[in-house]
């Protein structure tokens, strides 16, 4: 039975783009969850909305087509429909309104401390991920560089402009801090399964929330013109259960706690 | 008819749109009832990495006087207190260490490294 199950029950979630992709990518965070839904719930209105215009619209062209209806009818007043074509779209307005405002409060609410902070520095044309959150002195413990690898040294199964050499690892469940920005030039730091987009502007930090609630590997890219190489520096977020971070973090980069 | 679909809908859509709040609310609840620390300034969470090292995962606390996104004001006015304090209380003290923490974890390594020469040449434009 579980081999059946692993068959043929196995999900393999959206956490990168795929060709002639439609909808979103799948949610890894509460925010993103927020952001398909809602879209889910303006969808329901927009659809609404789009029929009725239509089947005013076909109803209109049918009924006063010249050949078959020369004398069109003159209607200048009509107070009880537009009272209610006043009514109806603002209340169809506050329905998409009020989930809209929730969600836009809600994302940028940080209600419990962060257990981790990571600066995402983006430079022409690669990033650089700072973990400085052990050093004992002014110099940095973990700091590495991710570059894209490029198409002809990417092995089968990679996905093209898409891979890294040095992915960003973080705890999963976890609370992040990311503080985005930038050395040079504006870029972007954008990852949609987290259902992030930061502009990463250089003198200033923008700091970003989230918790990533499964496991997995999750793809992004710049998101900001910066020049030649802008659509050739992804992002890539590898999300580890807790009790592997301290080992993957460790292994990443042999870190310098402590000296000089 | 339509004004009575209109009605029911509005019912449906009320309870799915205070869901966002209710999500992030009780979630907030939720977390907040798994941190048994209420007494520390920062959560925290103790493991053990392969090298049998205790790592703890904290770092900086959101701080309220800085609730936005810009977070630039923040690490540099971490930068001024943990310097003020060296100051006032001397070069090594253990207090001043969680100042160190909170700006290394918020700065970018240049930013710092730019500060830490403008404070040697005297340039440093901040009140220190």
């Amino acid at each position: 039975m579980i081999v059946l199950k692993w068959l043929f029950l196995t999900i393999s979630p959206c956490d990168a783009a795929e060709p002639w992709q439609l909808g979103s990518q799948d949610a890894a965070t509460p925010i993103m969850q927020g952001i398909i839904d809602l879209h889910h719930d303006i969808f329901f209105f927009l659809i609404l909305i789009l029929v009725f215009v239509l089947w005013i619209l076909v109803r209109a062209l049918w009924h006063f087509h010249y050949k078959k209806n020369a004398i069109p009818q003159r209607i200048v007043h009509g107070t009880t429909i537009e009272i209610l074509r006043t009514i109806f779209p603002s209340i169809i307005s506050m329905f998409i309104a009020i989930p809209s405002f929730a969600l836009l409060y809600s994302m940028d609410e940080v209600v419990v401390d962060p257990a981790i902070t990571i600066k995402a520095i983006g430079h022409q044309w690669y990033r650089t991920y700072e973990y400085s959150d052990y050093n004992s002195s002014d110099e940095q413990s973990l700091t590495f560089d991710s570059y894209m690898i490029p198409e002809e040294d990417l092995e089968l199964g990679q996905s093209r402009l898409l891979e890294v050499d040095n992915r960003v690892v973080v705890p999963a469940k976890t609370h992040l801090r990311i503080i985005v920005t930038s050395a040079d030039v504006p870029h972007s730091w954008a990852v949609p399964s987290s259902g992030v987009k930061c502009d990463a502007v250089p003198g200033r930090l923008n700091q970003i929330s989230i918790l990533v609630q499964r496991e997995g590997v999750y793809y992004g890219q710049c998101s900001e013109i910066c020049g030649t190489n802008h659509a050739f520096t992804p992002i890539v977020v590898e999300a580890v259960p807790r009790k592997d971070y301290g080992s993957r973090v460790s292994n990443q980069l042999i870190p310098q706690t402590g000296e000089a | 008819s339509l004004a009575s679909s209109a009605s029911s809908r509005r019912h449906r859509t009320g309870e799915k749109s205070w869901r966002f709040a209710n999500f992030f609310i009780f979630n907030r609840l939720r977390l907040l009832l798994s941190l048994s620390l209420p007494n520390q300034a920062f959560s925290s969470f103790v493991f053990r990495s392969a090298m049998e090292d205790e790592i703890e995962l904290k770092t900086a606390p959101a701080d309220f006087r800085f609730p936005t996104t810009n977070q630039t004001r923040h690490c540099f006015t971490r930068y001024i207190e943990f310097h003020r304090c060296t100051t006032a209380k001397g070069e090594d003290s253990n207090e001043c260490e969680r100042f160190a923490k909170y700006y290394r974890a918020l700065c970018p390594g240049e930013w710092v490294d730019k500060w830490n020469e403008q404070r040697e040449t005297g340039t440093f434009p901040g009140p220190l």
